[in-house]
């Protein structure tokens, strides 16, 4: 019997962060349609039921869009049985209004909630955690050790017992309690871990990066258990339509713009990024003060190649103080009249410096 | 690099036309008068090695090209000769239109070959500074002697432009930075950090505005969270409500059937008691239904007994009638037959009486019959006899004529001559008209016999000649004699036949007393046939009145009519024989009628009773008093007895329905019941289901409400995320640009600051040379005066620096060109450019024109000086 497990699917995420309205908007249809395509996966590879580990949405109301697509992909799916335990960013809003619950959509409570799978043989426990339950919810826990038991739980995984945090998951209260697998949100990156002898835990991730502190591949796990033997594989499907990279290019030494244009898309090759990704570079190293860079122009060069670029300049500028020392010019008196400035700190020295020379060079001040 | 003109050849500029000039080392003065064109040989020479300036500009005096158009026309250019570093060069430039237009051409002066040494900007690659430092040092204007140091003279002074070049950027870097400044300022409305600010407290108000939305979304999250709990608080409730339900549906079921069965009891002794009840209502026995059925048919019997006995009463006046008639006839009725007989013999008796009056004959009629005896006693032919010979004889006598005539004719026809035939064919039809006239004026006059046999007469002549004419043409003449003899005959025996009548009917006239003639026979004849009519009648009424029977039948009639009569003590006579008899008929028929009517009424009495009797003797049976309206009575006791029976018989239906409903339920289990007393009805549950369904409906609308609330609120805090984001975005930015605009500001001013470093090195001296050429000019020394590192001219002037525009005229125009000459000196330290004074000394006095002459004659001594006046006593 297969399972899939997903988490973190922040459906109807603003996606203003980096994103402008238009783009932000087609990437929320994005990630909307990345659950659609989860559920038809499902339904093509014989996936019997989905386990929705926490924060499906993201916003404390659900646009009439996402909510009616969801309703309408897990009504559609009857064969699929749809395990939804709500999240920190879920509200039961989602619900709210309808006459009827899916009779394939089986929820959780602040309570333990167990269904039972494949006869019985394997049971899926859940539990929202709450401030005030989080201090009772793991001694509360009793599991057959006969079936396959798969619990569902949101948060943030502890080694030690973190009272009244709802978001803090004590993975050690959660060991040998006859759990073989724990299926996690709220991590949005995929973690799988030894939980005890018997069983594994694992953070599913989100199934699409949204911003650059989760870049890497996103997806969810797929779980397929015998229900004879109690044996399981698990792997992980890569399923995010997009990704997300952040490249870190040094630019020491470069004197033109255009070098560091060919140093970054050499890192962009190296790191792998695709096309119609999203991509933050991070320009470092240090500069000569009076070198030529544009970052607009260097933006340009790579905003057509990928879904959205993001530039950092995070350089530092160099003088070398003994050029200038004894320069007669109106160059080398300003650069000595900015340098024996006290008031002034020494990497606002160097803007300023280069600043100066970039206005005496007849160049674009920047 | 000393430079120095050498001539000059003007083609066309402004007024000058095919001018030239030689110049010297050394002071050159060109003393013209006014209008001659000294101002513009001196802006020939400044365009042939900078060209002409203000090519934009619309004002004529700004725009070169404008203003020096040559007057007179043709080209528009010249010539100059210079030398440079021992060499000689030609400029050649002719103007156009626009500069782009320009022609620019070096020679060598000496091999007069095409030079590339200095391209069209000769004027900034020999002096090394561009235009408006040329205006500011070398070229000393009329009017326009102050001045200031430029870039160029400022990097001439600090003699840098051959190794670094860069203070000459000083201006386009501070502009730069300035255009920077002013497009981030903070202090102006069009700087970006000045916008941004506004927008940012924009922003900041949406977003504070907005931390209401963020209490109103929790607000109705906890509304919307209370409703949904209130909903399932609600909805459980209803679950209960629904059990409750069906547990009470049970129990309702067994309490159901436990009332039913108490009812079914009840029902049983209710109606046990009915019939009962109803039993009680009769007084005795309760009578078969059959009886009462039988006695109420009787009653109708009854009713029409009393019917008939009612139609059957006598009135009094009919009563009073029977007993005049029973007195009346006392001594018996008459039979109906002997009265019929009587009535007939008393009618026979009035028959035979008038018969008998009627056939005695009177004396009159005795006398006339005896003469008629006379006259017909003797007859032997009958009248009508001799009537039927007396018309025979007329009708023959009639034809006569006619026959005679015929004759004539047919004589006349058989002599055989045509004028005959047709004198025949028109006399006789002549004769024949004369016949008819005649016979139709006899019948008129009554001999219609006579007359008819003329008018056929004479008709056969008018006609027969007409058909003898066609028909008998031929053969007439062989047919005649026949027909003439038949003629003949039938004349002859109708003249006998008429003799023999008239004599016999003559006879017969005159034995009854009547003369014979022709005309009045007939008449005679009608007589005789009425007297023999009344012969006839009264011989006939002789003969009854001989025979004298009916006197003696009257007298018996008369004789049995008056005994019957005396039977009943009538006295009546002869003629009312028949009215009295037929009023006894009618007083026998009365008495007999009325007679019956008593008995039928006295039988409808008796019929009546005895009804009665039985009737009442059969309600007496069972122990009711008779009423007088007994079928009333009847009914009523058959209602009851029907009711009754119903009441047993529901009675008996209900418990055998009782035994039926304890055969088929567990009675036990019945008694046993005991029913909780708080136990709501179904009807209550019911009520309350629907209750907690209308409640769930306003939940439910509640939380569509407040979920439509929430998505506009989600809405609104969406949009001022929005602004969140972009406030902070927009912030960040600010932060940059103010830290930009900050490092820019330091960055000029560290600019301005080396700039002042650098200028400051050169301004003592400058301000010796200044000092030097003040002095050699106005004799003063130059004590007050200082010199900055921006070559700004100050002088102390009551107690502080002040600038020379404040002072007059003349000494401003003597610092300026002492200044413009002292930084000549500066930029120039080596090689000396050549000075071109268009007229400045206008505005000194002549002590200090006398002086500025002895000026002139020193530095002509460094500097080739070309001077333009107008005034001798000025050059």
């Amino acid at each position: 019997m297969k399972f899939i497990h997903c988490a973190d699917l922040h459906l109807d995420s603003k996606m203003s962060a980096n994103l402008d309205k238009e783009r932000a908007k087609e990437r929320r249809s994005e990630i909307l349609d990345t659950f659609v395509r989860m559920v038809r996966y499902a339904s093509k590879n014989e996936i019997a039921a989905i386990l929705i580990a926490g924060d499906m949405f993201d916003t404390k109301n659900i646009s009439a869009t996402v909510r009616n697509t969801v309703l309408h992909s897990i009504a559609g799916h009857s064969h699929i049985t749809f395990y939804y335990l709500k999240g920190n960013h879920d509200r039961d809003n989602f619900l709210s209004g309808l006459e009827e619950i899916p009779a394939n959509l089986k929820l959780f409570s602040s309570r333990w909630t167990t269904y039972e799978e494949a006869g019985g043989k394997i049971a899926v426990s859940g539990l929202e955690l709450s401030a005030e339950n989080a201090g009772s919810a793991y001694v509360s826990l009793i599991l057959d050790p006969k079936r396959f038991n798969i619990v569902m739980l949101h948060g943030q995984e502890t080694e030690r017992q973190a009272k009244d945090k709802a978001e803090c998951i004590n993975i050690r209260a959660l060991r040998n309690k006859g759990i073989d697998y724990l299926a996690l949100g709220h991590v949005h990156a995929y973690k799988k871990e030894q939980l005890d002898t018997r069983g594994i835990y694992c953070y599913a991730g989100c199934l699409e990066g949204r911003g650059f502190d989760e870049c890497g591949g996103h997806g969810f796990a797929v779980l397929d258990i015998d229900e004879a033997t109690g044996k399981y594989t698990h792997e992980f499907v890569p399923f995010a339509k997009r990704k997300l990279y952040t490249v870190n290019v040094d630019v020491t030494g470069c004197q033109r713009t255009a070098e560091m244009v060919s140093k970054a898309a050499l890192a962009l090759q190296q790191e792998g990024c695709e096309e119609e990704s999203l991509v933050k570079i991070t320009l470092r190293g240090m500069l000569d003060v009076e070198c030529e860079k544009d970052i607009s122009y260097f933006l340009s060069r790579f905003r057509s190649r990928y879904y959205f670029v993001k530039v950092y300049d995070e350089t530092t500028l160099k003088v070398e103080m003994d050029d200038y020392r004894f320069d007669e010019s109106l160059k080398g008196e300003f650069v000595r009249q900015v340098m024996s400035d006290p008031s002034i700190s020494e990497e606002d020295k160097k803007i300023v410096i280069r600043y100066g020379l970039q206005a005496i060079a007849g160049e674009e001040v920047q | 690099m000393t430079v120095k003109i050498i001539s000059c050849y003007v083609e066309n500029f402004g007024k000058l036309h095919d001018y030239s000039v030689d110049f010297s080392d050394g002071l050159n003065i060109v003393c013209e008068e006014n209008g001659w064109g000294k101002s513009t040989f001196a802006a020939f020479v400044r365009a042939m090695f900078y060209g002409l300036e203000g090519e934009r500009k619309r004002n004529l005096l700004e725009n070169e090209r404008k203003r020096y158009k040559p007057w007179q026309g043709g080209v528009f250019g010249g010539k100059l000769t210079f030398e440079i570093q021992g060499k000689t060069y030609q400029i050649s430039r002719v103007f156009y239109d626009k500069e782009a237009n320009d022609e620019f051409e070096l020679r060598d002066a000496q091999t007069n070959l095409l030079s590339k040494d200095y391209s069209k900007k000769i004027g900034e690659e020999i002096f090394q500074i561009n235009r408006e430092s040329f205006m500011r040092t070398i070229f000393i204007g009329q009017s326009d002697c102050k001045t200031s140091p430029t870039d160029d003279i400022n990097a001439k002074i600090g003699n840098l432009a051959d190794h670094a070049n860069d203070l000459n950027h000083f201006e386009e870097a501070d502009k730069k930075l300035k255009e920077i400044l002013n497009s981030l300022t903070p202090e102006r409305v069009t700087g970006s950090i000045a916008k941004r600010k506004e927008e940012i407290a924009g922003y900041e108000r949406i977003v504070q505005d907005g931390e209401e939305i963020v209490e109103s979304l929790d607000i109705y999250q906890d509304l919307l969270h209370k409703e949904e709990a209130k909903y399932e608080t609600l909805k459980e409730r209803l679950k209960e409500t629904g059990e409750e339900q069906q547990k009470v549906s049970k129990l309702q079921s067994v309490l159901a059937k436990r009332s039913e069965w108490e009812r079914l009891k009840k029902s049983v002794l209710r109606k046990k008691e009915e019939a009962q009840l109803l039993t009680g209502k009769f007084p005795g026995e309760i009578p078969p239904a059959e009886k009462v059925k039988e006695k109420i048919s009787e009653c109708g019997d009854m009713e029409k007994a009393f019917e008939r006995l009612s139609m059957c009463q006598v009135p009094e006046a009919e009563k009073a009638e029977l007993s005049a008639l029973t007195s009346a006839f006392q001594k018996g009725i008459p039979a109906k037959e002997d009265l019929e007989e009587k009535i007939g013999e008393a009618g026979r008796l009035r028959k035979i009486v008038l018969e008998y009056s009627s056939e005695q004959m009177s004396p009159k009629e005795r006398e006339r019959l005896e003469e008629l005896e006379f006259c017909f006693g003797e007859d032997t032919e009958s009248v009508a006899s001799v009537v039927g010979k007396w018309n025979a004889r007329n009708t023959k006598k009639a034809a006569l004529p006619s026959n005679q005539a015929a004759l004539t004719a047919l004589k006349a026809s058989v002599a055989g001559k045509q004028p005959q035939n047709s004198l025949k064919r028109t006399v006789f039809p002549i004769i024949g008209a004369a016949i008819a006239i005649m016979g139709v004026l006899i019948t008129i006059a009554s001999f219609l016999t006579v007359g008819m046999a003329m008018i056929v007469a004479g008709a056969l002549m008018i006609i027969l000649p007409i058909l003898l004419g066609k028909k008998k043409a031929e053969p007439e003449q062989n047919q005649v004699s026949p027909e003439l003899e038949r003629l003949e005959r039938i004349i002859e025996e109708d003249m006998r036949f008429i003799a023999v009548a008239d004599q016999e009917v003559g006879d017969y006239l005159q034995v009854h007393g009547k003369s014979f003639d022709e005309h009045t026979a007939f008449a005679a004849l009608q007589e005789i046939t009425e007297e023999a009519v009344e012969y006839s009648s009264l011989k006939k009424k002789a003969r009854k009145a001989k025979e004298g029977v009916q006197a003696a039948e009257i007298e018996t009639i008369r004789k049995s009519i008056d005994t019957f009569f005396l039977q009943y003590g009538i006295a009546s006579s002869e003629p009312r024989y028949a009215d009295d008899l037929y009023a006894l008929r009618n007083k026998a028929a009365r008495y007999a009628e009325l007679t019956l009517k008593k008995e039928k009424l006295e039988k409808a009495q008796a019929q009546y009773n005895a009804m009665r009797a039985n009737m009442d003797a059969f309600l007496r049976e069972y122990g009711y008093e008779p009423a007088d309206d007994c079928l009333l009575q009847l009914y009523h006791i058959r209602e009851t007895m029907e009711e009754r029976q119903y009441a047993l018989e529901a009675f008996q239906d209900m418990k055998a329905e009782l035994n039926r409903f304890e055969a088929e339920t567990d009675i036990p289990a019945l008694e046993q019941i005991q029913t909780e007393e708080n136990l709501a009805s179904l009807e209550e549950l019911n009520q309350r289901m629907v209750r907690l369904t209308e409640e769930m409906e306003q939940v439910h609308h509640t939380i569509i409400n407040y979920n439509k609330n929430l998505e506009d609120l989600q809405e609104r805090y969406d949009e001022r995320e929005e602004c969140r984001i972009k406030l902070k975005e927009l912030k960040a930015l600010q932060t940059q640009e103010q830290k930009k605009y900050g490092l820019v500001c330091k960055a000029r001013s560290k600019l301005g600051a080396a700039k002042e470093v650098m200028t400051a090195k050169y301004a003592d001296p400058l301000l010796e040379s200044f000092g030097k050429y003040y002095e050699m000019i106005s004799g003063d020394p130059a004590d007050p005066f200082h010199i900055d590192a921006n070559a700004a001219v100050t002088v102390d002037e009551l107690g502080r620096q002040r600038d020379t525009d404040a002072l007059s005229t003349g000494y401003r125009d003597l610092v300026g060109i002492c200044l413009r000459t002292a930084l000549v000196d500066a930029m120039y330290q080596k090689e000396r450019p050549l000075l071109i004074m268009d007229d400045p000394f206008t505005n000194l006095d002549d002590e200090k024109m006398r002086k500025g002459k002895t000026f002139l004659e020193n530095i002509a001594q460094t500097y080739q000086i070309i001077y333009f006046t107008c005034s001798h006593s000025r050059s």
